[in-house]
């Protein structure tokens, strides 16, 4: 069946608005988003990757605020929630991490597993807002010990607004890398008025 | 996928008892509904967000489902005969907390006069070391078009400070 797309007429103002994409030529240590707008409610992070990690496991991404990647912070804390039902495991694993740096970002599948790359889409609530800490929350396919969807929810215990983010592997870039083919998008999402 | 902004409420300093999204355009395909909140009472642990078509609070129009990881365990439940839908799909955080819960919500095929409606959502939150998230879907066994939804908090009096709730339309 042919699919046209719907006469328009006078195109409403959209709730999506891209602010940066990655589309990676070579391997890549690390991708950041800085000078991120702030002018949105929120944002969403669209990815498409893959990790040079040669161990037969996942590889896991951190995503980084303003540039902290300090280990321990005194005053910050974040905690995940990561839920993955794998189809043959039920109901699934799970797992909290009141230590995390970032936000828990998703699993990469090594490269050992095939030329597969993991999806996730994540959301960062309230980012740009000074009087509230904010929350993530994600889902996502991960390959790597099995197949499995996954999901995330992180609390970012600061009020300090975001304007940077950075994704990278949180074993290290020393120890695994993004693929070339990745793909990062991020997009600011705008409510009435903005 | 084109998704444009329909409403928008944020708490004040006194909270919100409820949120009302009412004469909801009916020329999209669906709606998303993105919410950033918490309850503003103590009931020291997870509140949870309800809510309520076309303010239909008939016994048996809902039901619901949900698959959901809580810290220690994972859960699967399913509820029917509601007069709200509810619960699991909309974990806030007790008043006491800072954290926020998230809820991204999706209701599809909203003007549809001849279907039951469904709806399909992502949403967690963290209460005090332990969180919540999960994935939940539910039903109103009802063909009218969704011209309104009521959110409210099932157990506190108002949804807190800063919380927040942002209707899309989906083209």
């Amino acid at each position: 069946m042919p699919i046209t797309p719907l006469a328009g007429t006078a195109a409403p103002k959209g709730a999506l608005v891209p602010i940066g994409n990655a589309r990676l030529a070579t391997t890549t240590a690390s991708v950041t988003f800085s000078n991120i707008p702030q002018i949105y409610t929120d944002l969403m992070l669209m990815g498409f990757a893959r990790s040079t990690y040669t161990a037969d496991q996942y590889d896991g991404i951190g995503i980084y605020v303003n540039g902290d990647f300090s280990t321990v912070q005194a005053g910050l804390g974040r905690f995940y929630q990561d839920w993955v039902p794998t189809g043959t495991t039920v109901p699934g694993t799970f797992g909290v991490n009141t230590g995390l740096v970032g936000f828990f970002g998703w699993r990469l599948p090594p490269t050992t597993f095939g030329n597969y790359f993991t999806t996730q889409r994540y959301h960062i609530l309230n980012y740009s807002n000074t009087n509230t800490w904010k929350t993530g929350i994600s889902e996502g396919t991960s390959i790597g010990e099995g197949l499995a969807e996954n999901l995330t929810v992180t609390t970012l215990r600061t009020n300090t607004a975001i304007t940077s983010l950075t994704l990278q592997s949180d074993r290290g870039t020393g120890v695994s890398q993004f693929t070339a083919g990745t793909v990062l998008t991020l997009y600011g999402v705008r409510r009435v008025g903005q | 996928m084109s998704m444009f902004p329909l409403a928008s409420f944020t708490a004040g300093a006194g909270g919100l008892v409820s949120v009302t999204f009412s004469n909801i355009p009916q020329n999209y395909r669906h709606l998303e509904l993105r919410a950033f909140a918490k309850s503003n009472a103590n009931i020291g642990g997870y509140d949870q967000m309800m809510w309520r078509f076309n303010n239909d609070g008939t016994t048996n129009a809902y039901s619901q489902t949900a698959m959901e990881g809580t810290g220690t365990n994972t859960v699967s439940c399913f509820s029917s005969g509601l007069a709200y839908t509810y619960g699991f799909g909309g974990r806030l955080t007790d008043g006491t907390q800072n954290p926020f819960g998230a809820s991204i919500i999706t209701f599809y095929d909203y003007s549809s006069t001849v279907k039951n409606k469904s709806w399909i959502s992502l949403q967690g939150a963290e209460l005090n070391g332990t969180a919540r998230v999960g994935i939940y879907s539910g039903f109103w066994n009802n063909t009218s078009a969704i011209t309104s939804i009521v959110f409210q908090p099932q157990t506190a009096g108002a949804f807190g400070q800063h919380s927040r709730f942002d209707l899309y339309g989906i083209g």
